[in-house]
């Protein structure tokens, strides 16, 4: 079970790219809320309130999903595609983090309905910029969409 | 000449009834009408008198009149024999020439030189005996015989003659008429020539050559029918052509024939089977067989194929095992450039992020422990911090310069000088510490892909500067001109320049002539410039001198 708030939801397979993330987050106050997740079937599993975390609140939506492409067992794209084609989830905004910008990937991101695509630079003074801008952007000055559950989905649609 | 005017007279009268003057025996006479077969004759005198009118002829009884009648056509005879272009003579039982015609100058004599002499001295002596016998013969069978031989010309050549003999036996004399059968015997021997080449063209052809009648019988067939068939040719011309044909191209040949027998021309490919059980290709042309008008069986030519049938059937397995290499190799191919894009996908990703956790977390020590480092352990950072960005500028080069690879081109009109003006102020925007003196010549245009242009431009501009920041003012000059079918577009620049010996290296992937502490840069540059341009068509090259400046050229294709 695991009810918390969280703000952020960073899903990053490699701990130590993830600590340099974190390190940033925190000398702004932005990692109270965030959980850090390390493989693609446990995110999902969160988002969706099943496996190790059945039982959670879906309507606890993240404010934004840092996603990174390259992960184990489920990649960053099947997350992607699973968010945005669940009417529960896909008002949550998905960023993708990553170090590729194969033209392709950029454009399955948009395609799949990425809300923004972001490469993490490799210099760490613009890549700690540009983490704190994410976190401050979408933790804090973007407003959130309402979650509306899925009966109240279908009435919507059905009307 | 009142002989002739007479005879032309005789010779028109016939046909036109006319009017006509003449004198004989010292008077003037003029006769008019037709004088033959109804007797249907006026003579009438110079001064007008009729003398002998229409059907008077019997009951006229001016003598005069007669005997001048009678003398004129004496006289025409007369002139008919001696200006006939036949020879005409009469000899005697033994062959001698009594009397002939001035014809016979045609052997180069006058009458006076033949008469009394034997014919056996104007007569080719080959010709002698066979002219002896129809002479022989004529006398005993008493009929007009046809002789034909070669008469002696005076000179020695001889003229080919074709008499008509006739024997009198009242009068105990051979008459006889004879004329130049040169040109008969010209057109006899070209008869015979034409009729050889057709012949040779039929038997000595390489194809077979065969006629059939309108049943399909074999009317003719030269050697090579023999030989495709195994069948002799005298077996051949008792047959139809039905027997020969493979039974699967049956109805293709009783089609065919029937298509040719309507007189139409038709050419189409057929299997024979040969006396001994061989399948055989050929190519056959059936034409009409058109004699006086009236068609009356098929010519036909039949070309073996066999060979070049075998030869087809093996070039298609030839063919058809090719195109299974080029699809095997075709999808070997694909398969690699799948490993090289998952190879460079890797490399983009994979690389990228330990370089950034290395370059991360120096920077972390660097930044939040700096006072626990000495002078040396911030230099060592600072060599950590700087060589990975480096390498990651080598990892974005690479993967631009294999991108390239895979990309298709985009041609446009691409006007130059704007996309350097627009690479110059991006430079410069930059670099605001660059003071380049830069001359530009009015550049052509060109039909190339104008963001990969822009790129060569890019890096060409950016090495000119780089390479003569040293000098106090760089001096740098951009033109273009025509060579050829090809503009060749140039940027000069008075820097560090480089040594010629190096010029066939200088393209090449992460080669540099310059130490990086000297002039930053990955060595991939020059040879994104060449990928871009060698994929329009065109080409690059340098020229250069240490310490005195270098020129980048590269050429486009103007189509």
């Amino acid at each position: 079970m695991h009810n918390e708030k969280v703000d952020i939801l960073l899903i990053e397979g490699n701990d130590y790219e993830a600590k340099l993330a974190l390190h940033n987050l925190k000398k702004h106050n932005l990692t109270n809320n965030l959980l850090h997740l390390r493989d693609g079937e446990q995110a999902a599993d969160y988002i969706f309130a099943t496996g190790e975390y059945e039982g959670r609140d879906i309507s606890n939506r993240p404010k934004v999903v840092l996603l990174d492409i390259n992960l184990p067992k489920m990649n960053g794209m099947e997350i992607l595609k699973k968010i945005k084609s669940d009417e529960r989830t896909r008002t949550i905004p998905v960023v993708i983090l990553t170090s590729s910008r194969e033209n392709r990937d950029v454009a399955e991101g948009y395609a799949l309905g990425a809300n923004s695509y972001i490469v993490k630079p490799i210099e760490f003074g613009s890549f700690s910029e540009t983490i704190t801008s994410l976190g401050l952007y979408w933790a804090i000055m973007n407003q959130e969409a309402p979650y509306i559950p899925n009966n109240l989905w279908q009435s919507i649609s059905e009307a | 000449m009142k002989n002739i005017l007479l005879m032309k007279f005789f010779s028109t009268a016939a046909v036109t009834p006319k009017r006509f003057h003449f004198s004989a025996q010292k008077s003037e006479f003029e006769i008019s009408h037709i004088p033959f077969k109804d007797s249907g004759v006026s003579v009438v005198n110079s001064s007008g008198q009729l003398l002998v009118a229409k059907q008077e002829i019997d009951t006229i009884e001016t003598k005069p009149v007669m005997r001048t009648l009678h003398n004129a056509r004496k006289i025409a005879e007369d002139a008919i024999i001696k200006n006939c272009p036949d020879v005409i003579c009469a000899l005697d039982r033994k062959g001698r020439f009594l009397t002939i015609n001035d014809a016979c100058v045609l052997w180069g004599y006058s009458p006076e030189e033949i008469e009394g002499k034997f014919f056996t001295d104007f007569v080719v002596a080959d010709d002698i005996e066979k002219t002896l016998k129809a002479a022989c013969a004529c006398i005993s069978t008493g009929k007009r015989t046809s002789i034909d031989n070669r008469c002696a010309h005076k000179e020695g050549h001889s003229i080919p003659m074709l008499w008509s003999v006739s024997w009198s036996a009242d009068d105990n004399l051979f008459y006889c008429s004879g004329r130049d059968a040169s040109d008969i015997k010209s057109a006899e021997i070209s008869l015979q020539e034409s009729t050889q080449r057709y012949r040779s063209l039929f038997d000595y052809n390489p194809d077979a050559v065969y006629s059939l009648d309108l049943k399909g019988n074999f009317t003719s067939a030269n050697a090579k029918v023999a030989e495709l068939t195994g069948c002799p040719i005298d077996q051949i011309l008792t047959m139809s052509f039905v027997p020969f044909v493979d039974p699967e191209y049956m109805s293709v040949a009783a089609e065919s024939f029937r298509k040719a027998a309507a007189g139409e021309k038709i050419s189409y490919d057929l299997v024979i089977i040969d006396i001994s059980g061989n399948r055989r290709h050929l190519n056959i042309s059936n034409m009409p067989m058109i004699v006086h008008g009236k068609f009356t069986g098929i010519y036909g030519v039949a070309k073996d194929i066999s060979e070049s049938e075998a030869n087809k059937a093996e070039l298609k397995k030839l063919n058809e095992s090719l195109e299974m290499k080029i699809m095997e190799r075709t999808s070997q191919l694909e398969q690699s450039i799948k490993e090289m894009e998952a190879f460079s996908y890797s490399v983009s990703h994979d690389l990228r992020a330990p370089l950034r956790i290395i370059n991360g977390y120096t920077k972390l020590l660097s930044n939040e422990y700096e006072g626990k480092f000495d002078a040396d352990g911030k230099e060592f950072m600072t060599a950590i911090i700087e060589n990975t960005k480096y390498m990651s500028r080598l990892i974005d080069d690479l993967l631009n310069l294999s991108r390239l690879g895979r990309e298709a081109i985009n041609k446009t009109i691409v006007d130059m000088n704007l996309i350097t003006q627009v690479v110059i102020h991006e430079l410069k925007m930059e670099d605001n510490s660059i003071v380049a003196d830069f001359k530009i010549q009015d550049l052509s245009p060109t039909v190339c892909d104008q963001r990969l242009i822009r790129q060569v431009w890019t890096n060409l501009i950016s090495n000119a500067i780089k390479y003569s920041k040293k000098k106090g003012t760089p001096q740098i000059e951009i033109g273009s001109y025509e060579k050829g079918n090809q503009t060749v577009y140039y940027i000069k620049d008075n820097g560090a320049g480089f040594d010629m010996k190096f010029a066939a290296k200088l393209f090449g992937v992460f080669v540099r002539l310059h130490d990086r502490s000297e002039f930053d840069g990955t060595g991939v540059g020059l040879a994104l410039v060449q990928r871009i341009i060698s994929k329009h068509g065109g080409k690059v090259w340098a020229n250069g001198k240490v310490d005195e400046g270098a020129v980048f050229y590269f050429s486009l294709p103007n189509s």
